[in-house]
């Protein structure tokens, strides 16, 4: 399980958003993930709550030195989950992918690039009205 | 002050993914090839590694980042050949660009010709990691299921090449190698599959040959730009 992981990154950059607007306290998280990204959203939404407020980055190994100070035990994270589409490099049409199949839909062929579904994206931030920890 | 929603729409892994691509460029410059070796525990990425490294003693110089959760086994195993260092994660279930960092550090040379970093056996969390490697293989043994690409989806979407292991128990198991092949290619058509047995040596001259192309290449396209 890496999400624990991917989680303290996410709420580094949180952190850092946060601190360009004033300090403000988070209210809510919203993040997209794709079928293709290797991330469960079940466990993201896990490793969130153990992690919001609480976790100390000073003691991530990877930290920067600073605590997770933007988000508060009742900070919401909304998952977008997005689907898996490919286009095909030989007839342009884009595919819906239900499964994990990577042919083109229209023609068949095997040659196609993930255009969405293979990302762990944050996508908005929510401030907190009124609130923030600069203290 | 009024609630505030600010856009963003970022990836999340954007940072990890600048730096394991200006790392790679660093080996590239360098001359060295680097392949990531992902697979399920004990589906043979040592042994591989062993016949592999065992052969080019004497031709190139190689090095190997070796992942476990813990002891240095692995690296022990491989320390006649090659220069080598054990990357022990105390649990993690991948190997992170910052783990490779500190194992490139502890090397007691810098890897000239190739460096193999063996990943933590998992098929899941390593695809979604780049560890600045040129080539990313999967090795799958003929003791594992010849439907596992359909179940891993990311893991074979992101290998260019897979390695079929233990090629020696076809006759005992019930592993088809064309059914595992049809399977990797509905995930990824252009997937090269290269069998090996080494233990008995076979298949090690077709992989070695590969991975020398695969260089060429690199180095091909690293002069014309």
């Amino acid at each position: 399980m890496h999400e624990r992981s991917l989680v303290r990154g996410l709420l580094r950059q949180v952190d850092q958003i946060a601190a360009e607007h004033d300090e403000a306290d988070v209210a809510e998280v919203t993040v997209e993930v794709g079928p293709l990204s290797g991330v469960e959203v079940d466990l993201v939404k896990i490793a969130f709550e153990e992690q919001c407020g609480v976790v100390d980055l000073a003691k991530d190994p990877e930290g920067e030195g600073s605590l997770a100070r933007s988000t508060t035990a009742s900070t919401r994270l909304e998952v977008l989950e997005v689907p898996l589409i490919v286009r095909c490099t030989q007839c342009h049409a884009e595919s819906d992918l239900s499964d994990f199949v990577f042919r083109c839909v229209s023609c068949g062929s095997g040659e196609v690039q993930v255009i969405s579904g293979d990302e762990f994206r944050l996508i908005s931030l929510t401030l907190a009205e009124g609130a923030n920890h600069a203290r | 002050m009024p609630a505030e929603t600010i856009a963003i729409d970022r990836d999340i892994q954007a940072e990890k993914r600048a730096a394991a691509e200006g790392l790679r460029r660093q080996f590239t410059e360098r001359g060295t090839f680097v392949v990531n070796l992902v697979s399920s525990p004990g589906s043979g990425k040592t042994s591989l590694l062993e016949a592999t490294c065992r052969r080019w003693r004497d031709r190139w110089n190689v090095a190997v980042l070796v992942g476990d959760l813990a002891t240095d086994r692995d690296a022990e195993r491989l320390r006649p050949y090659v220069a080598v260092e054990q990357l022990t994660t105390g649990g993690a279930c991948h190997l992170e660009l910052s783990l490779v960092e500190k194992g490139l550090a502890k090397l007691p040379q810098v890897p000239r010709d190739f460096l193999f970093i063996e990943n933590i056996g998992n098929l899941v969390c390593p695809a979604s990691h780049d560890l600045a490697e040129h080539l990313r293989v999967v090795c799958i043994s003929t003791t594992e299921g010849d439907d596992k690409p359909g179940k891993y989806p990311k893991m074979f979407r992101t290998s260019e090449v897979m390695v079929i292991t233990k090629t020696d128990l076809l006759p005992h198991v019930p592993f088809d190698v064309a059914n595992v092949t049809e399977d990797a290619r509905l995930i990824r058509e252009d997937m090269q599959v290269i069998e090996t047995s080494a233990i008995n040596d076979i298949g090690i001259d077709a992989w070695c040959d590969l991975l020398e192309q695969r260089r060429d290449a690199m180095l091909a396209e690293a002069s014309e730009s």
